[in-house]
């Protein structure tokens, strides 16, 4: 009997205790993102655990693999855009601009479970000072995932976390073999004929900024008004990536790397010893059961700094549901909700907690197959500590910018002409915008 | 004869009710035209003078996105025409001479005639993005079939694709592989030259060059004439090429205007200047177009006219 009296009391308490609900009843929510086949099977298997936590509330799930921004544009055009979706940057910042998404800061400043501190600073994508439309669910840091079994059997030890560039060139060297088992510092090396890669860099931005970062170059000057890929510690580590190719011949360049079907396959099949891309690779390794493990990317100069960037999710300020539609954007910045996709190596979380709190990393990071031992210090670590924001973050029209700049960089890669000439040429080109 | 009137009022019944009809059968196309054509078009162009977004309310900007083209703000609009007219006016020669050269040998009566006809058609039945991915495994400069025939029989390789001085006589050789529609348009032209005129030059002792050059060729070119056109409108045109295989790409090379246009649009999102390129390209095509046809008159020859 007292136990009766007890546990209905204790329901009475908690049904006062419960809120009203914070969302809109009958909501009806449209949510588009794109990505792999597997991202789609997380990410349609998250919507269904959304509308099971908010009951009411229905999600419809659309994937849209390719063409994306056309999708977009076209829904937007029939008005029917999404509630709340992935979004890529230079749309987002434009969208943003005629008012169409959801300021998350005021959402953050008044939600009683998120705050803004809780995320990885300087991962805001701010259209305005004090506005911004989100984050970065995902980050994609870099750094060099390697094949230790390609190492042992040439007897090469695995780099170390505090290795510089000189020291990658070295090793990839060794690694390296054309047809008749040469080394490119050995006489009789033929550079045409390569069967084994001791490197693959990826030539995208995303890929050589850090080099430029970490060589004390930028591709804006401070106040971001002037290109400043053209000065000298710039124009240098973009002059050695290219030299990694066309003068060490210890990487494939773009030509070459077209005959490569996936990093992945590369570093599987032994075509290549190690990869320096971003952590989203770390699913496919994974998935490969091959041995591999990561290390922090070479230290090109003095400076350190790793790239934080990747694609976003927004919510639109004129859904019908505006309430329910910031839960979901909530939804999917909280791994727990969509815990696959970060245990299974395609994102990053951008909590701080997740990053830093030894049971949190627990649920993703550690000890599976996807996150080998160097995981940690290559991307979590490296973020943390001097994490450094991708150019589309603070200038919104980047693409704009990368579509004249890189390319002028084609010919670099192929060592077709250096990188302080291309770069000049289009100087001018970049300033006018800038300019505008 | 007072029954004249009422044949006649049988008869405009029977018209009227025969327009009506034509009207109603017509209008499927009729329709068509005018909400899928020309009230885009129109639109396009009145788009082309605000700074559309898709996104915003579209306000009007005069002349802005034009002269932004023409000033050289935007820097990869004259690039993107010299890339285009390279590739036209390479492509367009060659396709032409090629595919009237082949045509004229499958016109010959040759063994198995129709199964080389099958085979030089069959590129044109491959969707294109098959196309595409087919050369860019032949063009591969490492494991491609081409330069790896190129090695083997000890002459110098290529780039292909991927280089800035090859990549566009890259892209109008592959063209000429799928050039087979334009072949069965010049063996139809050809089928059609009646069999007298070479008849005719055989009895003034003509040769085999006298029949192509003076029956072959001047009846011809009512069908060059119409193909000719074809292929500078399809040739500015081009996109797939450099959408799939290129993506602009070595240092802007093979920039296709299409592309350019595409990639303002969809990608920045420019939709007004993507209106304003558009109908430049429109213009471009358009006096090129009345230009081959103020000059047909020197050079091509109708059959039954005297003019030539």
């Amino acid at each position: 009997m007292k136990k009766l009296i007890a546990l209905s009391l204790v329901l009475i308490l908690a049904l006062g205790m419960l809120p009203a609900l914070a969302y809109e009843d009958g909501a009806h929510l449209v949510f588009t993102f794109w990505g792999s086949p597997i991202e789609k099977e997380v990410i349609n298997a998250a919507m269904k655990d959304f509308e099971e936590a908010h009951p009411g509330v229905t999600v419809e799930s659309v994937h849209v693999p390719n063409e994306y921004d056309t999708k977009m544009q076209t829904m937007a055009a029939a008005g029917e855009a999404p509630d709340t979706c992935y979004m890529s940057i230079p749309m987002a910042f434009a969208w943003a601009k005629e008012g169409e998404l959801v300021n998350v800061y005021d959402r953050l400043a008044d939600d009683p479970v998120l705050s803004k501190d809780d995320f990885v600073d300087g991962t805001w994508y701010e259209w305005e000072e004090g506005k911004a439309f989100g984050s970065i669910p995902a980050i994609e840091p870099f750094g060099v995932f390697y094949n230790k079994d390609m190492f042992d059997a040439a007897g090469v030890e695995y780099p170390s976390a505090d290795w510089t560039w000189d020291d990658f060139i070295a090793i990839a060297k060794k690694l390296t073999v054309d047809a008749s088992g040469k080394h490119p510092d050995e006489e009789g090396f033929n550079a045409e004929n390569i069967v084994q890669y001791g490197a693959q860099i990826s030539t995208g931005a995303t890929g050589y900024i850090s080099f430029v970062w970490s060589n004390g170059g930028d591709y804006f000057n401070e106040d971001h008004t002037k290109f400043a890929l053209t000065e000298p510690a710039a124009t240098e580590a973009i002059q050695k990536i290219a030299d990694a190719v066309n003068v060490e011949h210890v990487a494939p360049s773009p030509i070459q790397a077209k005959a490569i079907p996936s990093p992945v396959i590369a570093l599987q099949s032994n075509m290549v010893a190690m990869y320096v891309g971003g952590q989203w690779n770390c699913l496919d390794l994974g998935d490969s059961d091959m041995n591999f493990d990561l290390v922090p990317l070479p230290q090109m100069g003095d400076v350190k700094a790793s790239v934080m960037q990747g694609g976003t999710v927004v919510t639109n300020a004129n859904s019908k549901y505006p309430d329910a539609a910031w839960e979901l954007w909530k939804w999917m910045y909280s791994p727990d909700s969509v815990l696959n996709v970060h245990a299974r190596g395609l994102w990053m979380p951008v909590q701080k907690a997740w990053l830093e709190e030894e049971e949190l990393l627990d649920k993703w990071a550690l000890n599976n197959k996807y996150h080998p031992s160097g995981f940690k210090a290559t991307f979590i670590d490296s973020t943390l500590e001097y994490g450094r924001p991708f150019m589309n973050m603070y200038m919104p029209n980047f693409d704009e910018i990368e579509a004249i700049v890189a390319p002028a960089l084609d010919n670099v890669w192929l060592g077709e002409t250096t990188a302080a000439e291309a770069l000049a040429s289009v100087e001018a080109d970049v300033n006018a915008i800038l300019a505008k | 004869m007072h029954a004249t009137p009422v044949v006649r009022r049988g008869r405009s019944t029977f018209m009227r009710r025969n327009a009506r009809a034509g009207y109603l059968l017509a209008a499927p196309a009729i329709l068509g035209f005018l909400i899928f054509t020309m009230v885009p078009m129109v639109a396009s162009f009145v788009l082309s003078f605000t700074d559309y977004q898709i996104i915003n309310t579209p306000s009007f900007v005069g002349w802005r996105n034009y002269r932004e083209l023409f000033d050289g703000t935007d820097s990869l609009f004259f690039k993107s025409l010299k890339a285009t007219n390279y590739f036209v006016f390479l492509s367009v020669p060659l396709n032409t001479i090629f595919a009237f050269m082949l045509a004229s040998l499958l016109n010959r009566p040759i063994r198995a005639r129709g199964f080389f006809r099958a085979i030089y058609y069959i590129p044109s039945v491959v969707p294109v993005v098959a196309v595409t991915t087919i050369w860019m495994w032949l063009l591969n400069p490492d494991l491609g079939l081409i330069n790896v025939t190129l090695r083997k029989i000890g002459l110098p390789t290529n780039k292909w694709i991927f280089s800035e001085p090859t990549v566009i006589p890259s892209l109008a050789l592959m063209d000429l592989w799928a050039t087979g529609n334009i072949v069965v348009i010049y063996l139809s032209g050809l089928q059609g030259v009646g069999t007298h005129y070479y008849e005719a030059v055989e009895v003034d002792g003509g040769n085999a060059w006298h029949k192509f050059w003076n029956i072959t060729v001047p009846m011809m070119t009512p069908t060059i004439f119409f193909n000719v056109i074809m292929g500078f409108i399809n040739g500015f045109q081009s996109f797939a090429q450099a959408f799939m295989m290129t993506q602009g790409g070595p240092n802007n090379a093979s920039l296709f205007y299409m592309f350019y246009l595409y990639r303002e649009a969809f990608t920045f999102s420019k939709m007004g200047r993507a209106c304003a390129i558009a109908w430049i390209l429109f213009l471009i095509i358009g006096v090129l177009t009345a230009v081959i046809f103020r000059t047909s008159k020197y050079w091509v020859f109708y059959e039954g006219s005297d003019e030539r």
